[in-house]
């Protein structure tokens, strides 16, 4: 028997899965993955074994937050979320599989530049990079801002907190075909719970506003557009997250006072 | 029929769609009879033949639903966590939205009022230097699955056209999703507006399947 419980016979079918697919991201809590078509690729976020917890501890904090995560996933698809839909789940292992979705980082479109540290990149460059896919994607600024504001409304009406709202973790994808326009998908959602406190909303928004002061600091005013957007979505319930809003500005970055 | 390899599972799930099913109910009582015959080989061969799950095609909302459910049963199986008896009615538990083994066979499986049938059958992945009678050939599955359904074998693209749309939305519990009436109040044709709800319908279906283990 295995720490987590499951009868030891080699590895599983899902960790050989993750062995040929391609690697396209490594973080502290989880690898990621773009899988062989079966029948169609997606992404596997494999919350890897750590080394530094206890295994019993470790099996169980993994398992628990592929649940919370998949879960999260499915909550905002019935709300009418834009998100990735959920493909594989296997919690003993650290896998969850989504929908792949085929488009462009916000962070890119809005002339950010890597999130990793890497080479120096041009903020010119950057930025004519970002006039291209605007083009591209036939969308402006402004609609991006709206977009996203009204995907986020629609989240926390089903009382969801992201999390982590970083440009980094939207994406830009093309409507099919006959449409010309465009939807903003939400991801990663690994560090998203229920809530449906004004409190967990307003740093909800907050982080985003910290996001977007730090890596596209010309398009600090368009979150005003966002905020627009999103109060329009929320209806009576903005009146209280915009002033707690506020108050968590006056506080600082990330601080919920619960806990 | 269709045959998709899974290397990792060491497995492959061979999938045919019959529609103009002559004799649901006969194929019903056979399965019955076949799980009731006692562990001799005569038994075993009964059960044998009809290895195959046998999943009413207007339940199921895609090919990929359908896949989805297969590899979840699956993982069970190599987890030695299945809740029903083999990897095939495992399946139907899988595509079910409840935790009722009943529930899950008689709303998913084969009934005499089944009108098109799903018939899937996993397997071991057949070697590269099987001979030619090897019964894990997709070419000898679909002949055992002809011997055995009553109907006639068409293209998995016409599961659509035989998808019970209002029956799914009523398992599934999805008519009252805030996604689905989004769509309803949208300003498009009912037309589209229908297409779009079974859309939405099926990526519901297809992530509540998956999720089901958690």
């Amino acid at each position: 028997m295995s720490a987590n419980g499951r009868p030891s016979k080699g590895p599983s079918p899902t960790l050989k899965l993750i062995e040929s697919s391609t690697l396209i991201q490594q973080g502290a809590e989880a690898k990621v993955y773009l899988s062989p078509p079966f029948p169609e690729p997606m992404l596997l976020k494999h919350r890897f074994p750590k080394s530094y917890r206890h295994p019993t501890l470790d099996a169980q904090i993994t398992r628990t937050r592929v649940q919370m995560e998949a879960r999260a996933l499915v909550r905002c698809q019935r709300a009418g979320v834009r998100v990735p839909g959920v493909r594989l789940v296997d919690a003993p292992v650290g896998v969850l599989g989504v929908e792949w979705v085929e488009g462009k980082s916000v962070r890119k479109v809005l002339g950010g530049g890597a999130e990793e540290e890497g080479e120096e990149e041009d903020v010119e460059q950057l930025e004519e990079e970002a006039e291209e896919l605007l083009r591209e994607f036939g969308i402006t600024r402004d609609e991006i801002m709206r977009l996203i504001g009204l995907e986020i409304s629609k989240m926390h009406r089903a009382d969801i907190v992201h999390g982590d709202l970083t440009t980094s973790n939207m994406m830009l994808r093309r409507l099919p075909a006959p449409s010309t326009s465009s939807e903003i998908v939400l991801i990663d959602f690994g560090l998203s719970g229920t809530s449906s406190l004004v409190e967990d909303k307003a740093v909800d928004l907050y982080v985003l506003e910290r996001a977007f002061a730090s890596t596209h600091p010309d398009s600090e005013s368009l979150f005003g557009d966002v905020l627009e957007a999103y109060a329009r979505g929320m209806g009576r319930a903005w009146e209280p997250i915009y002033k707690r809003l506020e108050e968590v500005r006056l506080r600082g970055r990330k601080r919920s006072m619960v806990g | 029929m269709e045959s998709y390899p899974y290397p990792h599972l060491g497995l492959t799930f061979h999938l045919a769609l019959f529609t103009s099913l002559s004799a649901p109910s006969a194929l019903l009582q056979r399965l019955i009879h076949a799980s009731t015959l006692p562990a001799t080989s005569e038994g075993n061969a009964a059960r044998a033949a009809v290895n195959f799950a046998f999943i009413d095609a207007a339940m199921v909302s895609s090919k990929l639903a359908l896949l989805t459910a297969a590899y979840q049963a699956c993982l069970a199986e190599w987890d030695g966590a299945m809740k029903t008896k083999s990897v095939h009615s495992e399946v139907l538990w899988c595509l079910s939205p409840g935790r009722n083994i009943t529930d899950a066979l008689r709303y998913f499986g084969l009934s005499a009022r089944s009108k098109s049938l799903l018939v899937l059958h996993i397997c071991p992945i057949a070697g590269p230097h099987a001979s030619p009678d090897d019964p894990h050939l997709p070419n000898n599955v679909e002949a055992r699955m002809r011997t055995v359904v009553q109907g006639q074998l068409v293209p998995l693209e016409t599961l659509s056209s035989v998808t019970d749309w209002s029956a799914i939305r009523k398992v599934y519990k999805v008519s009252s999703d805030a996604s689905m009436l989004q769509i309803q109040k949208s300003a498009t044709s009912n037309e589209e507006k229908e297409r779009q709800m079974n859309i939405m319908a099926d990526q519901t279906v297809v992530s509540v399947v998956a999720m089901k283990s958690v």
